[in-house]
């Protein structure tokens, strides 16, 4: 499995999908002009990660803002982490909401309406 | 107007009469206009705005460095001489435009101003127009090295230094308000 | 020496008559591409930094900018039309407004038309299934863009959307959307 860790920009979120230290996370803000371009490299870790699942792995995702076309691809990895899960890899999503943005906490609880996989949504 | 109009007040004018804001920004090459209060942060957005802009333009970086220079001096100065707003004060909002068309690249600054700054300002814009490039060059060293910092010696060695960068006449405009007011206004062009 | 009209400055009292008028702060006109949409998005987060409205107004204002002018990033034509993209944010005793335009083409007026006519009817029970449903199953580059991005705005500002299209040639359209972000 390829780490991976991007930086995060003004219009990009941090990525760091790093099975040796198991840290599973995207963070930050998610504007990109070209959002199937910038999740490529993660919409790719996810299908190595179909072939060769890692048990009660948690991804993380703290976000402060994302646009519409990064919503689009957010559903796309939450669907395929359900499909892994449905396949008998226990795991877990935990999206992250800033105690005063109630809009990114109804965000987390659309997408936990959506899709089917373990969804924890915590205040931070 | 669609659909929508009940929501909003009846002042509010329609999205169709936008569009002769549009065509005089068209006619006047003006891409950006700010209105409002402006504060150190304030003129640092908008520099920032503008070096972005002029990053898919691919300027030269003379030109660059110029028009940055002159948008610091021109910001700095509306700034500076910002009037209290007391009562009767006559409220006029202070503008910044950034225009660019085929050869030039537009600048623009409107401000209210005290009535008894105005005639030193005027002399030293036409002073600054009527002379060539080394005239601008020996009246920016004697300038500086007399330095006055009296608030009625114009606007110091800003304007000359705009002069200077810009290379071409400074246009200007005084409109009296009432007894105490004007508006300035001041076009800047520098080459592309 | 300069013979140009805008030697003129009487213009200037116009354009600030006009930006009075319309309660607005900001106003750009040209080019649009993701370093003008950040730029653009960056003056006005600060604009609203120094406000005492709540991080709410500021985060909904900042999600109606970047839709609307990244739509016009990628939707809006890039030739002849690219110098006529429109972004205003004003502020009034409602709230923001913030105003996008720019010319499109004949055939994408009334699929456009339609959909935000159906969005401003939608109750926000509605506007949430609409939205589910969407981003199951929009493909990214629909060609009538925009998509998801409407729904986004009337979920987020919870008011209709104003919009108008003018008419520029037999070819083109300009338009134009108004949208309020209250308190």
């Amino acid at each position: 499995m390829e780490i991976i860790n991007i930086a995060a920009t003004e219009d990009t979120p941090k990525v760091v999908l790093d099975h040796v230290n198991k840290v599973f996370e995207i963070s930050g803000r998610s504007l990109p002009e070209d959002v199937v371009v910038f999740y490529q490299p993660v919409i790719q870790w996810l299908d190595d990660l179909e072939k060769s699942p890692i048990p009660n792995l948690e991804l993380a995702i703290k976000l402060e803002y994302f646009n519409t076309a990064s919503s689009k691809l957010i559903l796309d990895i939450l669907l395929k982490l359900e499909e892994i899960n449905q396949n008998g890899t226990p795991l877990k999503v935990k999206w992250y909401y800033l105690s005063s943005d109630s809009d990114m906490r109804e965000a987390g609880e659309e997408y936990s309406e959506i899709v089917s996989l373990p969804f924890e949504i915590t205040e931070y | 107007m669609e659909n929508a109009s009940k929501k909003f007040t009846a002042n509010q004018s329609s999205l169709a009469h936008l569009s002769s804001f549009h065509a005089l920004l068209d006619e006047k090459d003006i891409m950006l206009v700010y209105c409002g209060e402006f504060s150190q942060e304030l003129n640092k957005t908008l520099l920032a705005f503008t070096e972005r802009k002029f990053k898919a333009e691919n300027l030269e970086d003379n030109t660059r460095r110029k028009i940055f220079n002159i948008m610091v001096e021109l910001l700095q100065n509306i700034s500076k001489n910002k009037i209290e707003n007391l009562e009767g004060t006559p409220e006029v909002s202070a503008i910044f435009m950034l225009g660019t068309n085929e050869e030039d690249y537009i600048l623009v600054t409107s401000n209210m101003i005290r009535n008894e700054k105005v005639p030193p300002l005027k002399d030293r814009l036409d002073q600054v127009n009527s002379l060539d490039k080394e005239g601008l060059k020996n009246l920016y060293k004697d300038e500086r090295l007399n330095a006055t910092f009296s608030e009625t010696a114009g606007a110091g060695i800003g304007i000359i230094d705009i002069a200077r960068k810009s290379e071409k006449k400074l246009i200007y405009n005084f409109e009296k308000i009432d007894d105490k007011f004007s508006v300035y206004s001041l076009l800047i062009r520098v080459s592309k | 020496m300069n013979t140009k009209a805008i030697d003129d400055l009487t213009f200037v009292s116009e354009v600030r008559k006009q930006m009075d008028d319309n309660r607005l702060m900001l106003s750009y006109r040209g080019e649009m591409s993701q370093e003008i949409v950040m730029a653009l998005l960056n003056m006005t987060e600060h604009k609203l930094s120094q406000t005492s409205f709540d991080t709410s107004i500021k985060s909904r204002v900042f999600a109606v900018m970047v839709e609307c002018l990244q739509n016009i990033t990628q939707h809006s034509d890039k030739t002849s039309f690219a110098r006529s993209n429109m972004f205003m944010i004003g502020y009034t005793d409602k709230g923001y407004m913030v105003y996008s335009g720019n010319v499109i083409t004949h055939e994408k007026v009334e699929e456009l038309r339609s959909k935000i006519t159906r969005i401003n009817t939608m109750t926000e029970e509605e506007l949430k299934e609409f939205y589910k449903f969407w981003i199951k199953n929009e493909a990214l580059s629909g060609k009538s863009g925009f998509g998801l991005g409407l729904i986004h705005i009337a979920r987020k500002t919870g008011n209709p959307l104003d919009f108008d299209f003018e008419k520029i040639d037999d070819e083109h359209y300009f338009f134009s959307l108004r949208t309020l972000v209250d308190h």
